[in-house]
């Protein structure tokens, strides 16, 4: 240990130092104490020692010194790929290493696994460990090494030896060694290979490009080593469905490639993952899989719905003329997550009535439209708008014009009777949507309508007498007190609202009928040809399978109304708000009509709108405040509207894309159906990514980066946006869904560039979305760290850059351990001793200046004895 | 509440002994013999006390004494004021060294004021426990390892600088994580972080987690949250400035933006409680040599100095490199491209024969001729491919079609700019098609005649039109416009990446060299070929490399934490209230005691040396 020099915390104390001496002499000088001069100078100096000793306290002394000490903290893998066999062979390298060493030397030891552990805590000598931990099914080598810093005795030369075969399942080794050794740690390597067991694994998974476009060809090559001799097989999933399997079969030492030869249609994130089943005695099952991902570009695509097939095709067809790939379904199909959604830049609904798509679908609509940014296109249709039931849905919200006729008050008064069952059988749910879409339906009436509800069971019972709507609270409440009862008898029920109906004096008149069950009686068509015979209409509902659906069949057609067969009960609102805007003839106006330009917009750019032959029919609505609407209809009622919301856009056609009302556009006129068609998609869909806008995504030092240069044209980068990202993940195994992990707004950090970053700590796909000016774009970053081997292979490449960043050196098995550099100069405090110092000095002060009584006790001691 | 660390100290207290035998045990009176004069002149010239006078001297000289040696032993026995932390045997302090710790509030910085409190919590801990110290910013690093001598742990606290480096909320987590671990190897353990952050969102788990918070929210300060220079799209010359300053509260401030040390821009900002960011985004044109752009910004009693100054370094001006590969160019090709300016695009032909993959070029131009393979990885503009070359389908059209009006499905891409697609009339030689990252840009009744994209990561343009068939477009500025789009287009990133290194403070790069040398003359040495920009301004390396560092963090200009108690009140102002401290006043009464008592001591000795001389109290 060498001496080097003291240092001062509060040095400026010693400023105290010559007035305090001056002070103390002067009031020496002219002592008043009866002591002797040399006595009285004897005790001046002691006293003015400790006070010297005193304000030496006060300064805060602190004695450098190089320590010589040297430590070394040995960072053990044991993480399954290293087997028992490795523990030991690397805990005996360990102990050649630490023999080399000076016996004073600081040795520790941290074990590697999924969490590191401390197996010694720093002693000086030789470590010898009693035990091991078991073997780890991960290997975190930056989280042992990030640990091993923490462990050097302090003042110290510092060395860490990393004891492994190199193959780390997370975290950033070379990273972590780079800090130890910017923080004077150095960091070596021994490449230790682990035991040799039974194992297949796959080692990676390659796309032969990242980035493709839609119909190219595309190789996915998976490589495979084995230390296993056995057959299985090697299944390759594509976004999650089962695509290709092979089987495999392998001796031990075989390092086979697979390559799967796919070609992806459609414009796509596509997700590929290759697992290795069968392999009977493979010891390490978490290596048997592995991610890739490839962003595939292409032509814009849009999901087209559409109830009538038959209708469908014309829009289609038209479309793909345009070079817009076209994906049609039936209702029923249609995705219910934006998720699935995402994957199209469009939707059509053409002509689909509310109620063919489930409340989950409709949530999912608005979603991807909202935040998504997705482009959606409503074309009318006699089951489409108000007349499809879209009131009070989600997708009357999305819509850029109400389901609401334009001119309700003006129109002639209508009555509405509702027939409704409410007998044992309608109990519970089937109840309560029967109450829920009768008032749904009273909210659509005006004022100058009539309603009456009956509810029957083996008889019938006036719930809402037939009147005006002038009380629709007390309507309402009178609806929602409807409770169950006996047997099922339609009958009353149809001739008590039947006869009010007929003693209004509306000039259109309608019941609906309800029921789930068999209706006692006869005479029900004859009924409802009566009522027909007062103009009176009648549409039924059967609820649930149940019900006696040929005679509610045969009431529809006599009466001229509807038949609805509701699987759900659900479904019973929205059937009952199509079938009373259908029947009370306010929003279906089938007249041919002239469309006419209303404002200026790019969809009917170029689109001559007077060479137009007539359509023959729409549905009315009413146009929102904030919607454009190019075109309208001959008495000014919306033919073509269009709004933003939220991220996307949505477009209302009122009329139809099909024979029915546009009959005389695919006859006469087809190029101008055409254009129109593929102005009104290419204005409303979905921008194409990277436009305007473009991500990059880069991992470096656990980080991802996500990078964004976004443009207002060719020329000019866009500035001052407001750019989010929102990150999701898909586990390497099991669901395939999307996790959301971050919604971020990225910072400007250039002209035009926006910078964002997250840390992707679970295997799988991170999905990077990001949104800005309009546009959304998208991409994938496979987080794939690789898992335990049992093949005992070394990854050297590894190693040798974990020490080169640690500023050692991979050491061989003969190299002895570098001995660390000396240490820094560590503080010692000195004040106890000065402590002490000072009390001994104050006891001497106290002998000096009262030697009288040190010699009377003196005298007493001696006198004793 | 005082706790003495070392009690063992208190049996220095036993000297007390030796001055209470000496009080007590007295000498006996002797018998001496003096002159009579002076025995009876003596009473005469001094006053005698009378004998409860002496006895109160006495008295009060010992308990002086008492006084000195119980202070001396006390100090032996370690006092310390402080809250209780029995129990703890590791304590980690974890220290916020970012930038915005750097701030200067009531004369210190947030660093000064977050490590007194730390020292508070230090001096209450038990005798044996262990202590780490964990500083981070970018990076976390352990400065103490775990140890139990308290003084290192304070020196350590005490030397400890802010950086100018942002940290952000992952940093912090991972050095929360470490201290976890470091905590966790002698349990019970706990975290102290010292910090102007809010409480972290998850906290570290098996750890007492307690925060040390600092940092009064109204700090003024304004900085540079961003700012950084780019070449603009499909121009050479030109480029674009962004900055963005960012205020901590409502003030004024002055921008000025320099290029090579003149004034360029000189802007008073006025930052208002909702809208405390204001951006500026300038057109620049450097110099024939680049130049050196600097921006700051100054306020009144701004609290932080790193982000007040940004560097950037202009790459200079200079034309594209383009090398023209083929045996004989459509002449309306050569027309266009004798066009261009030489500021702007230089042309450099070259034989088929020349070719080589690695020609000095920022694009390749091939016309009708096509190299064997594709040059991975450099940028490429293809006119009239004469056949296939992976990833490019080329199927021939042996008499050609002409094209009215191609449609383009996408009119906003770079290289149709200014291109009126709808009134191009040309004659297409070839259907083009690419199984990778080639979207058509342009397409006819038999395909597609235009793509661009990316191919091996680096972007190509490739076309198949005949201009010298093509009277509408080549007699049109359309055609021009179309080879310099392409041409600027795919070598955009060639000349971005030319572009000067600008990086963060905090960031640890690869350079060449054994020594970097910031500009104000410091230098740092380099180890492993990794160097750690942990200052602001230019640096360059003794092995060529070079660039700039600055802060860019609109948070640490911003001094964002929500160092808020629940009345409003600065968060380290009610912390001081609550601790023992913080009631009682002055630091010579908290924490550590032994300066308190060596100052005692000193004092005692000086009024007892008084007494004792000049009052005959002895």
């Amino acid at each position: 240990m060498n001496w080097s020099f003291i240092e001062w915390t509060t040095p400026g104390w010693f400023f105290g130092l010559g007035p305090t001496l001056l002070l103390m002499w002067w009031l020496a000088g002219r002592s008043l104490h009866p002591m002797s001069l040399r006595r009285r100078r004897w005790q001046l100096v002691v006293r003015t020692f400790a006070v010297l000793v005193a304000l030496g306290i006060l300064a805060g002394p602190v004695r450098a010194v190089l320590a010589g000490d040297r430590a070394v903290v040995f960072v053990l893998d044991h993480s399954a790929s290293q087997g028992l066999g490795g523990h030991q062979r690397a805990q005996a390298e360990m102990n050649r290493l630490a023999a080399s060493l000076p016996s004073a030397t600081w040795t520790a030891v941290v074990s590697a696994g999924d969490a590191p552990l401390v197996l010694r805590l720093p002693e000086r000598g030789v470590p010898h460990l009693t035990s091991a931990p078991a073997p780890a099914p991960e290997s975190d080598l930056a989280a042992a090494l990030e640990l091993a810093r923490g462990l050097f005795p302090p003042d110290t030369a510092r060395a860490a030896v990393l004891l492994s075969d190199g193959l780390a399942t997370r975290g950033d080794a070379v990273s972590v060694a780079r800090d130890a050794a910017l923080a004077g740690i150095v960091v070596h390597t021994s490449a230790l290979a682990g035991d040799i067991r039974p194992d297949l694994r796959i080692v990676t998974l390659r796309p032969s490009r990242v980035r493709s476009h839609e119909g190219a060809a595309l190789t996915v090559t998976a490589e495979v080593e084995s230390s296993l001799t056995g057959s299985g097989i090697i299944r390759l999933f594509e976004n999650g469905i089962e695509v290709e399997s092979r089987p495999l079969t392998v001796t031990s030492g075989d390092t086979p490639r697979i390559e799967f030869r796919r070609t992806p249609a459609e414009r796509n994130l596509y997700t590929f993952r290759v697992v290795a089943q069968g392999f009977a005695g493979d010891t390490v099952p978490e290596n048997d899989q592995a991610l890739a991902l490839v962003d595939v570009d292409g032509r814009p695509r849009l999901l087209h719905i559409s109830s009538d097939p038959a209708e469908a095709h014309y829009l289609a067809d038209a479309l793909t003329k345009e070079g817009i790939r076209v994906d049609p379904r039936e209702p029923a199909l249609m995705p219910d997550t934006p998720q699935d959604l995402a994957a199209y830049d469009g939707v059509i609904l053409a002509d689909v009535a509310a109620r063919l798509l489930s409340e989950r679908a409709m949530a999912a609509l608005k979603d991807y439209v909202e935040d998504l940014g997705g482009g959606l296109i409503v074309a009318g249709g006699t089951s489409s708008f108000g007349v499809g039931g879209y009131f009070r849905t989600p997708l009357e919200e999305l819509l850029p014009v109400q389901m609401q006729s334009p001119d309700t008050e003006e129109q002639a008064a209508v009555a509405l009777a509702l027939v409704v069952d409410r007998s044992g059988s309608m109990s519970g749910e089937k109840l309560e949507f029967c109450k829920t879409a009768a008032v749904a339906t009273a909210g659509m009436l005006a004022n100058k309508d009539w309603l009456g509800v009956v509810a029957f069971d083996s008889s019938a019972t006036w719930i809402v007498p037939m009147a005006r709507m002038t009380a629709r609270g007390d309507a309402e409440r009178r609806i929602r007190a409807i409770a169950d009862g006996g047997g099922t008898n339609i009958f009353p029920g149809m001739t008590e609202g039947g006869a009010a109906l007929a003693r209004t004096p509306a000039k259109v008149r309608h019941m609906i009928v309800l029921t789930d069950g068999v209706s006692e009686g006869s005479g029900y068509p004859q009924l409802a040809a009566a009522c027909r015979g007062d103009r009176i209409t009648i549409s039924t509902v059967a609820v649930g399978s149940d019900a006696d659906t040929s005679l509610l069949q045969a009431i529809a057609a006599a009466g001229g109304g509807k038949f609805y067969l509701a699987q759900d009960p659900r479904q019973v609102p929205r059937i009952f708000t199509q079938d009373a805007m259908t029947h009370l003839g306010k929003l279906v106006r089938e007249q041919p009509f002239q469309p006419k330009r209303a404002e200026r917009h790019p969809m009917i750019e170029g689109w001559d709108a007077a060479s137009a032959p007539h359509l023959l029919g729409y549905v009315r609505t009413n146009r929102r405040s904030t919607a454009q609407v190019p075109l309208v209809t001959d008495i000014g009622d919306p033919l073509l509207a269009h709004w933003r919301f939220g991220l996307g856009k949505v477009t209302a056609f009122t009329s139809d894309s099909g024979s029915r009302w546009s009959s005389l556009w695919l006859a006469n006129w087809p190029s101008g159906y055409v254009q129109l068609w593929s102005q009104i998609i290419r204005e409303t869909v979905r921008e194409p990514q990277g436009r305007h806008l473009d991500l990059r995504l880069e991992e470096a030092e656990g980080l991802a980066q996500i990078l964004v240069d976004a443009r207002e044209d060719a020329v000019t980068f866009r500035n001052g946006a407001t750019v989010e990202a929102d990150v999701f993940h898909i586990p390497v195994a099991g669901s395939s869904a999307l996790r959301p992990v971050l919604h971020t707004a990225l910072t400007q950090a250039g002209p035009g560039r926006y910078r964002g970053s997250f840390r992707p700590d679970k295997a799988g796909v991170y999905l990077v979305r990001v949104r800005g000016a309009g546009e959304l774009v998208s991409a994938g970053l496979v987080h794939n760290p690789g898992a335990e081997v049992a093949s005992g292979r070394v990854d050297r490449d590894g190693l040798a850059r974990i020490a080169k960043a640690g500023g050692g050196q991979v050491l061989s098995p003969t190299d002895a351990l570098p001995l660390p550099p000396p240490a820094v100069a560590a503080p010692r405090d000195l004040r106890p001793w000065l402590l002490v110092a000072l009390v001994l000095i104050l006891l001497l002060d106290l002998l000096l200046r009262r030697w009288e009584n040190v010699l009377g006790v003196w005298e007493r001691l001696t006198s004793r004895a | 509440m005082v706790r003495f660390l070392d009690p063992l100290g208190w049996w220095w207290a036993a000297a007390l002994g030796v001055a209470i035998l000496l009080y007590v045990v007295r000498p006996r009176p002797r018998r001496l013999r003096v002159a009579t004069l002076a025995f009876y002149l003596g009473p005469l010239g001094a006053p005698s006390d009378t004998p409860w006078l002496q006895r109160l001297k006495r008295l009060l000289s010992f308990a002086l004494t008492a006084a000195v040696l119980l202070a001396a032993a006390a100090a032996l026995a370690k006092p310390v004021i402080a809250p209780v932390a029995d129990g703890l045997k590791t304590a980690v302090v974890v220290v916020d060294r970012s930038a915005s710790m750097g701030a200067r509030e009531a004369g210190r910085t947030r660093l000064a004021a977050a490590v007194d409190r730390a020292r508070i919590q230090l001096e209450a801990l038990p005798p044996g426990a262990a202590v780490a110290v964990v500083a981070y910013d970018r990076r976390a690093d352990i400065i103490v390892p775990r140890t139990t001598d308290r003084r290192a742990v304070l020196r350590a606290l005490q030397a400890l600088t802010p950086r100018p480096i942002a940290a952000d909320a992952a940093r912090r987590a991972a050095a929360l994580a470490l201290a976890a671990r470091v905590a966790d190897l002698e349990s019970p353990g706990a975290i102290w972080e010292c910090t102007d952050q809010p409480e972290p969102q998850e906290l570290p788990s098996g750890v007492a987690y307690v925060r040390l918070g600092v940092g009064d929210p109204a700090t003024i300060n304004v900085g540079i949250a961003a700012c950084d220079a780019r070449p603009l799209p499909m121009d050479t010359v030109h480029q674009e400035l962004y900055v963005s300053f960012v205020a901590s509260v409502a003030c004024s401030a002055t921008a000025e933006i320099s290029l090579d040390g003149r004034a360029i821009a000189l802007r008073t900002i006025e930052f208002t409680a909702d809208h405390l960011e204001e951006r500026m985004v300038l057109p620049i044109e450097p110099g024939p040599t680049g130049g050196l752009l600097a921006v700051h910004i100054t306020t009144p009693q701004d609290a932080l100095a790193c982000d007040d100054r940004a560097e950037v370094v202009l790459s200079p001006p200079r034309p594209l490199l383009v090398a023209l590969v083929g045996p004989a160019p459509d002449p309306f090709l050569q027309l266009a491209l004798a066009g261009f300016s030489a500021d702007h695009i230089v042309v450099q032909s070259v034989k088929p024969a020349d070719w080589k993959p690695d020609l000095p070029a920022d694009v390749l131009l091939f016309a009708g001729w096509l190299p064997p393979t594709w040059p991975v990885g450099r940028q490429v503009v293809i006119c009239d491919p004469p056949q296939s070359l992976p990833p490019l389908h080329v199927t021939l059209l042996p008499e050609g079609v002409g094209v009215d009006s191609p449609r383009a499905p996408d009119p906003g891409h770079p290289v149709l700019y200014g291109v009126p697609s709808p009134r191009v009339t040309l004659w297409q030689q070839a259907v083009l098609g690419a199984d990778s990252g080639l979207a058509p840009l342009w397409s006819s009744v038999v395909g597609p005649l235009l793509l661009a994209g990316e191919v091996h990561g680096a972007r190509a343009v490739v076309m198949s039109l005949a201009p010298s068939k093509s009277e509408r477009l080549a007699l049109l500025a359309a055609w021009p416009m179309l080879i310099g789009n392409s041409l600027l287009w795919a070598g955009q990133p060639a000349r971005e990446s030319a572009a000067p290194r600008r990086c963060l403070t905090g960031e640890v790069i690869a350079v060449r060299g054994t020594e970097l040398r910031w500009a104000d003359g410091v230098t740092a040495a380099l180890r492993g070929g990794w160097a750690e920009l942990d200052r602001v301004g230019q640096w360059t390396t003794d092995g060529g490399d070079s660039g700039t560092a600055a802060v860019f963090s609109p948070a640490v200009s911003g001094l964002k934490m929500a160092a808020i108690t629940a009345d409003g009140s600065p968060l380290a102002a009610a912390a001081a209230a609550a601790s023992p401290a913080g009631r009682w006043g002055g630091s010579w009464f908290s924490g550590d005691l032994i300066p308190l008592l060596a100052g005692v001591v000193a004092t005692l000795l000086l009024a007892e040396a008084w007494l004792c001389h000049r009052r005959g109290i002895h």
